[in-house]
């Protein structure tokens, strides 16, 4: 990975990964691994963290005779995320706006890039 | 490398007792998210958790280091504010693990003692050779200040002398002792920069010596 992740961008990753439906721990880590490279050991002190800091709240389901407990977003969370988002739309912006204005031939064709 | 594969229940009970420290709602807490890990995971990839969990041990750090440093970070601040506006967000940088602060131990302090001690002999002769370099500069300076200005104030008197009986050779006389008294200044000057820079570079090759020297021994802890 040429980009390493740093913790804030991966409690992003953690709360949208749960805001979209609750799940539970292994799903998380097989979500978020698609995407970035993190090792299997990382998400457990990030979901704990996130618990503390009551973004994320648990509950425990009943799954094939065993239990399973869920993850989900609190409203501090989704209130987390949105602001997750804006920092992240706005990080990109004034990434890619260095990035694809080196010269008129890369020229970058999103939305920002053209007003 | 394990000689022979370990088990999920192997790792679980290695891994229980490495998080021993943790209080036991924490320990209990990550026990049975590794248990339902491994369940969900399925037996078919119980080997593959295994080994891309890292050992028990390690896996128990990761553990042990976030929720101290979680423990100090509550706190002072968190990432997430007491309501949704202000101060949440920004990019944080990672939690770096506590750095024990660097402290001398009675035995390194001893050892130094030690080393102190026996080469003071040394340390004293170089000290020796020093002052009596600094003191040879010294006469130097004031030996050519003595030869030049013992030569100007005799050429000074005798000019004057001279001045009652042949007034040419007397003015003579004396522009020559002003010449010798002029260069006074010209050749010390020039003479004790060279002298200043030598105890600079001196300085500094003995504090290097010293940062050599102290450098080696923190190896050698």
């Amino acid at each position: 990975m040429a980009f390493p992740i740093t913790s804030a961008l991966l409690d992003a990753l953690v709360l949208a990964v749960v805001a979209k439906e609750d799940t539970y721990g292994y799903k998380i880590t097989q979500d978020i691994r698609v995407a970035v490279d993190v090792s299997e050991s990382t998400l457990y002190p990030v979901l704990r963290r996130l618990q503390k800091e009551e973004v994320l709240e648990t509950y425990d389901r009943e799954f094939q005779g065993r239990n399973r407990r869920y993850y989900r977003v609190t409203n501090k969370g989704s209130a987390a995320l949105e602001l997750y988002r804006e920092e992240w739309k706005l990080h990109r912006k004034k990434i890619e706006d260095i990035i694809f204005t080196q010269g008129e031939e890369h020229t970058y064709n999103g939305d920002e890039a053209n007003e | 490398m394990e000689m022979k594969p370990m088990n999920k229940y192997e790792f679980l009970s290695r891994l229980r007792n490495a998080l021993s420290a943790l209080p036991n709602e924490e320990r209990d807490a990550a026990m049975s998210y590794y248990e339902e890990f491994f369940s969900d995971a399925g037996e078919d990839n119980e080997k593959a958790v295994i080994a891309s969990l890292g050992t028990p041990e390690e896996l128990a750090r990761s553990i042990i280091s976030e929720n101290t440093a979680e423990n100090v970070k509550t706190e002072t601040e968190s990432n997430f504010g007491s309501n949704s506006s202000g101060g949440y967000g920004g990019f944080t940088p990672p939690p770096t693990p506590a750095q024990s602060a660097k402290k001398w131990t009675g035995g390194q302090i001893a050892l130094f003692v030690v080393l102190a001690v026996f080469s003071a002999p040394f340390l004293l002769s170089v000290a020796a050779v020093l002052v009596s370099l600094i003191v040879a500069f010294f006469a130097l300076i004031i030996g050519l200040m003595a030869g030049f200005g013992g030569g100007a104030i005799g050429l000074l008197v005798g000019g004057i002398a001279a001045m009652f009986d042949n007034p040419v050779v007397g003015i003579f006389l004396l522009g020559q002792s002003l010449i010798l008294g002029g260069l006074i200044p010209l050749a010390v000057y020039p003479l004790c920069k060279a002298i200043f820079k030598l105890a600079k570079t001196c300085a500094k090759g003995i504090s290097a010596l010293f940062n050599r020297l102290t450098g080696r021994k923190e190896i050698i802890q």
